[in-house]
């Protein structure tokens, strides 16, 4: 080892970082080198001497005043604990103008939903007004009945949040999927109408209905009459049956003999329960002609005592069946429309309440209707804040990145451990 | 670690100020030093020490044991009057990588500059004083890494670490730092038999 060499080693040595091998061969080349001893001695020395320089006596002011600047931080620090009181303002700013440079890139889809929200808000009032006062539309007719029907399924997705259009929707598969089972078969369904009609001449209506019953391949079913205390006829009920393809063309004709008070309209879908009928049907003649050919081999006693009952029971059902399907062949052939037929009232002479009748329920309609649009504001008070929420969140999550940012500045100077 | 500061410990961090105080009584003097050497003033020197305390007692909640308290707090003083080093430096006007030209020896150029230095020492305190003026001379980045070894006993890795120097300069800047004080010492020796038993050997060119 050369002088240099060794000399670079020193420091090292004398902090006492060296490695044992270089140790050695340092140490060998001491014991040779009287020059690099007495080199590292002396930086030794020195070495020594400036560790071991005597403690430099601290000020007296220097502890109180350190316990002043502590109690200070402290208490500084006991005025901001609450975390959420604190430093809050700054990062809430920034969190606020980058959420607002988001929702400006889609503030015209948001506008967009919410005056959509208020076309809905606007008709669910209608329609409470409708049902709230329905006397007020005496030309009501058939058409109304559907647009208020209408209504309300728009009333109830609002309110609903979608779950009315789900679940129209998963009537639509239900219905798609028996059609497909069905397919190329015809749709079989009971129809129902009722009506309630005031009519000038009740008698002459009564016979234009009946009239329009043979018209329609149909017949009239029953009918009753009504008279007053005077012995006028003054009003009745009708119930005749009609060709089902031609239900709309009857109930129209109908319509014209007078007011329409109230129309009602069902339809029952036997569709499934039609055809199901004739495949077991189907199967039960099958099962009937094999018992035909049993029987023609049937040589024993008991054997064609056993196949008779079997046949009997075979042909029990399918009677049955038959009957079943004539009857709900002639249900959904026919269509059938009750009619209830008034007319009007004959002048009288007794006190007119006027704005006072019923003046209850005028009351109790009206408490409906208002706390019905509380409601309604209620919900869309909720239905606004759905909105609302996920920006909130949004802001509080850059908030909380933001001051994380701003504390791991301020710690930088603060060494790791 | 001792169960004592163990407990000093997390009382501190509850923020009890009289634990905190009996927690780093144990290093205050230390501290001090360090600060003292350092800056070369008493005034400085508490400053520092003050603010380093200060930082200890703030960051108190990060400390996680992982490491000896000691360390860690020898870690702050050191980051702090590095800091405060080099804040004096920029108001200065002068960077710590230019070398102070100065009229003395060629060979503590780069490293120290002794024209201030006292002329005469006598008895104890006065070679206290005088070794603190050799120091004071030295130039801040030498001074640093020399009171980060020999004051406050910091690893070369600890000191590259806290000064963001490679290991090698911080083993060259000792070499270098402990030659020029030597020389000094030396040269002054012949002058004032006070300093006799300073280096008692040595004295050859290095």
């Amino acid at each position: 080892m050369k002088c240099q060499e060794a000399k670079e080693l020193f420091p090292v040595y004398i902090d006492g970082f060296l490695s044992p091998e270089e140790t050695q061969e340092l140490q060998l080349h001491l014991e040779e080198c009287r020059e690099c001893r007495e080199d590292l001695d002396s930086l030794q020395e020195l070495s020594h001497i400036l560790q071991s320089m005597p403690d430099v006596p601290i000020p007296p002011e220097f502890k109180p005043a350190l316990h002043a600047r502590l109690v200070e931080i402290s208490a500084v620090a006991r005025t901001e604990v609450p975390f959420w009181q604190r430093r809050w303002t700054k990062p809430f700013a920034v969190a606020a103008v980058f959420v607002f440079l988001i929702a400006a890139a889609s503030v015209g889809n948001i506008l967009g939903n919410t005056e959509h929200e208020t076309i809905a808000l606007n008709n669910s009032r209608n329609v409470s007004s409708d049902m709230a006062v329905p006397e007020e539309s005496p030309t009501a007719d058939y058409g109304v009945m559907k647009s208020q029907a209408q209504k309300s399924i728009s009333d109830d997705a609002v309110m609903g949040g979608g779950e009315a259009s789900y679940n129209m929707a998963a009537t639509a598969t239900d219905e798609a999927a028996s059609s497909a089972a069905y397919e190329n078969a015809e749709r079989k369904v009971i129809r129902n109408a009722s009506l309630s009609l005031e009519v000038p001449e009740y008698q002459k209506a009564f016979d234009s209905i009946s009239a329009l019953a043979s018209q329609y391949q149909g017949y009239v079913v029953s009918g009753n009459s009504y008279t007053d205390e005077e012995g006028n006829i003054s009003g009745g009920y009708i119930s005749i049956r009609v060709a089902s393809a031609s239900l709309d063309t009857v109930l129209e004709n109908i319509s014209s003999l007078g007011k329409v008070q109230s129309s009602g309209f069902s339809g029952q879908d036997v569709t499934t329960q039609y055809y199901d009928n004739e495949a077991r049907l189907k199967q039960y003649r099958v099962q009937e002609q094999s018992l035909l050919k049993i029987m023609e081999k049937a040589e024993t006693v008991p054997d064609i005592l056993s196949v008779e009952t079997e046949l009997t029971r075979v042909r029990s059902e399918i009677e049955s069946l038959e009957g079943q399907i004539r009857y709900l062949k002639e249900l959904t052939d026919l269509a059938s429309i009750d009619v209830n037929l008034t007319t009007p009232a004959q002048e009288s002479q007794g006190i007119s309440l006027g704005g006072w009748s019923e003046l209850g329920n005028k009351i109790a309609a009206s408490f409906i209707t208002s706390i019905n649009w509380l409601l309604n504001g209620f919900a869309n008070l909720i239905i606004f804040s759905g909105y609302l929420l996920p920006i909130l969140v949004l802001i509080l999550i850059i908030a909380l990145i933001w001051r994380q940012i701003v504390k791991a500045r301020r710690n930088k100077k603060i060494p790791p451990q | 670690m001792a169960f004592d500061e163990y407990e000093l410990i997390c009382r501190s961090q509850k923020g009890d100020i009289d634990a905190f105080e009996q927690l780093i009584s144990a290093y205050q003097q230390k501290i001090y030093n360090t600060a003292y050497r350092m800056m070369g003033n008493y005034h400085d020197a508490s400053d520092v020490a003050q603010e380093a305390i200060i930082k200890v007692y703030k960051a108190l909640s990060g400390f996680r044991r992982e490491a000896s308290f000691g360390t860690w707090v020898y870690h702050i003083t050191a980051n702090t009057c590095r800091d405060e080093i080099r804040r004096q430096y920029r108001t200065h006007e002068s960077s710590l990588d230019e070398c102070i030209q100065t009229d003395s020896g060629e060979i503590t150029k780069e490293i120290a500059d002794f024209s201030h230095m006292p002329e005469y020492v006598i008895g104890e305190k006065e070679v206290e004083e005088y070794l603190q003026e050799l120091i004071n001379a030295l130039t801040p980045e030498y001074r640093m890494v020399m009171v980060l070894r020999e004051q406050l006993g910091l690893s070369y890795q600890e000191i590259a670490e806290t000064l963001e120097i490679s290991m090698g300069t911080v083993k060259s800047r000792i070499n270098r730092g402990r030659r020029a004080l030597r020389e000094k010492i030396t040269a002054d020796k012949e002058h004032n038999p006070d300093l006799m038993r300073l280096v008692v050997r040595g004295g050859e060119k290095a």
